[in-house]
């Protein structure tokens, strides 16, 4: 789902990075509000976390393997603001260090990844999980009993499944625009040249039949694991 | 010596299905050879970044940031030859740098194979409408697929053609500037040019995060090792295998939370103060990284006449 360079034209990479910017700044002042000693070092490895968690390759059933954001499960174990920073920071290593996704489609992949799914996942966490009127922390605790109840499962399951099928959606959108945004003079288009009746089809349908499952699968299996191995760091984050 | 009866027994396990047994080669294999690879890749960019070479003699933050607008004015080209212009450029610039070319192609071939398949489809007036330039096949009746209607006749157009070839050769010169840094900068010095470019905390963050990685990543490799080395059978596929995963992403966050705590600690019992740390200001000044360090050498004044006159070429070919 990671974009590549080439694939975007100036003016939606362009307004994507005008759109992430302003979202980077009010997350570093949310972080900032709740600032602690030993936020840095957390940041950073949540940062490493994000990263390496998608190197994993999950078994799919068919025999094939996929690979989790893991942008819904950050949320709730640190909290949007801090995920949307922590995220965003592994997308950029990988397309700085690794050339995994573009330079300059680092706006669309962070505005996709970090933002869209991040926020929409972990918004609908809270909302089936029922605990709306609550802070993000007594949320990550389970509406604050300290316990993660089935309902906070499917709440994170749920949550994991829209997020990525959004990012999708947003990254199939970005990818479909571009036939009609940027075409040459001889009528070729100059990006990415699917329409949007062949980005939307293409990269959904393995979204939501396989990749969102995968996804809210293994968001449920890692807070179960938690729930039973590690309960005390379930509300740590910010 | 005879061999057993009990050894000779097929157990439940092993008279499973091969497919699954490979299945679960295949997503434990998968994920240890992404880890070699990363691994490898980092260690290839320290090997070719201490090549005495010409782009590794240019001071990394100006390196970076030049690259970074050529990717950029590579990004506004329209015209064919100028983009080729930039593949052209940017392989010059890896012999020069002494990057063994096998090597470079091999990190660009990825990306080109990937570009390539994709479009191809794109040159079909099923994707792309225009000139008919090769017909393919003719159907006896319209269909359509969604909002997709697939016309009568199928044909190669000089539209899809030329825009898929934009696209490839737009693809593999992004991907070729992008390993032309990686591969002539160590990845400390490369981290380290990088958040120079961002503000306050981020620049911690981002140095610290991606040190962290490979410890992370290593972690990784040793629970995939201790679990293929524990199991001898296809079981652990499927929900299995799934929960395996998920528990390990789970022990890497506890894994996570207990270092950062630690480094918390240490860094405040070396004198770190937060308090001084803002996310979006210049921050506390970081020894060797500051813009006021820099010192042009023969090199750096070389490639910027370089980029100012390759920049000017561009330009003035669009403006044509």
């Amino acid at each position: 789902m990671h974009i590549p360079d080439g694939y975007l034209g100036p003016y939606t990479y362009g307004g994507l990075w005008a759109a992430i910017v302003p979202i980077w700044i009010y997350a570093s002042g949310k972080i900032k509000e709740t600032l602690k000693a030993s936020q840095v070092p957390f940041l950073a490895l949540s940062a490493a976390f994000s990263f390496v968690i998608m190197l994993f390759n999950v078994p799919i059933p068919g025999g094939t393997t996929g690979h989790a954001t893991g942008a819904t499960l950050i949320a709730i174990l640190i909290g949007p603001w801090a995920a949307i920073i922590a995220v965003s920071i592994a997308l950029i290593i990988q397309s700085f260090m690794f050339g995994d996704g573009g330079i300059t489609a680092i706006g669309a992949n962070c505005f996709n990844i970090a933002f869209a799914d991040v926020l929409v996942g972990y918004g609908i966490y809270r909302l089936v999980a029922g605990v709306r009127g609550q802070s993000p922390q007594a949320t990550r605790r389970g509406g604050g009993s300290g316990v993660i109840s089935t309902r906070h499962l499917i709440g994170a399951g749920a949550g994991a499944y829209i997020g990525i099928n959004l990012a999708a959606f947003l990254t199939a959108f970005e990818l479909g625009i571009q036939t009609v945004l940027h075409v040459g003079t001889d009528g070729r288009p100059l990006y990415s040249p699917f329409p949007l009746a062949v980005t939307i089809p293409a990269i959904m349908i393995e979204h939501a039949v396989l990749f969102g499952i995968v996804e809210a699968v293994i968001t449920i299996f890692v807070l179960i694991y938690l729930r039973k191995s590690h309960p005390d760091l379930i509300g740590r984050g910010l | 010596m005879t061999i057993p009866e009990w050894l000779k027994q097929k157990t439940e396990h092993g008279a499973q299905s091969r497919e699954h047994g490979k299945a679960k080669e295949r997503f434990l294999d998968k994920t240890l050879r992404d880890i070699v690879s990363f691994t490898e890749n980092t260690m290839f960019n320290e090997t070719t970044s201490l090549k005495n070479g010409f782009l590794q003699s240019v001071e990394t933050r100006l390196k970076v940031l030049t690259i970074m607008f050529f990717i950029i004015l590579l990004s506004l080209q329209k015209s064919i030859l100028a983009i080729a212009v930039f593949s052209l450029v940017s392989l010059a610039l890896a012999l020069i740098s002494r990057i063994p070319m096998l090597l470079f192609i091999q990190r660009i071939l990825p990306a080109f194979f990937f570009t390539l398949l994709i479009s191809l489809s794109a040159t079909l007036n099923v994707i792309v409408q225009g000139e008919p330039f090769a017909n393919l096949y003719r159907f006896s009746k319209l269909y359509s697929i969604g909002g997709l209607t697939i016309p009568r006749e199928i044909y190669i157009t000089k539209q899809g053609l030329l825009s898929s070839l934009t696209l490839l050769l737009r693809v593999t010169a992004s991907v070729s500037l992008v390993f032309l840094l990686t591969l002539t900068t160590p990845p400390n010095k490369f981290i380290k040019a990088v958040s120079s470019f961002m503000p306050g905390t981020f620049k911690s963050i981002v140095s610290m995060s991606y040190r962290y990685i490979f410890f992370l990543v290593r972690k990784v490799e040793q629970f995939i090792m201790g679990f293929k080395s524990r199991n001898i059978s296809a079981a652990s596929y499927g929900v299995t295998g799934r929960k395996w995963v998920a528990s390990r992403m789970g022990l890497l966050f506890s894994i996570s939370l207990k270092l950062s705590a630690e480094l918390g600690q240490a860094m405040e019992s070396r004198g770190y103060r937060y308090e001084n740390f803002k996310f979006f200001a210049s921050g506390e000044p970081v020894r060797g990284g500051q813009i006021s360090d820099f010192k042009f050498s023969m090199a750096d004044i070389t490639w910027i006449i370089f980029s100012v006159i390759f920049t000017g070429a561009i330009i003035w070919k669009s403006l044509m």
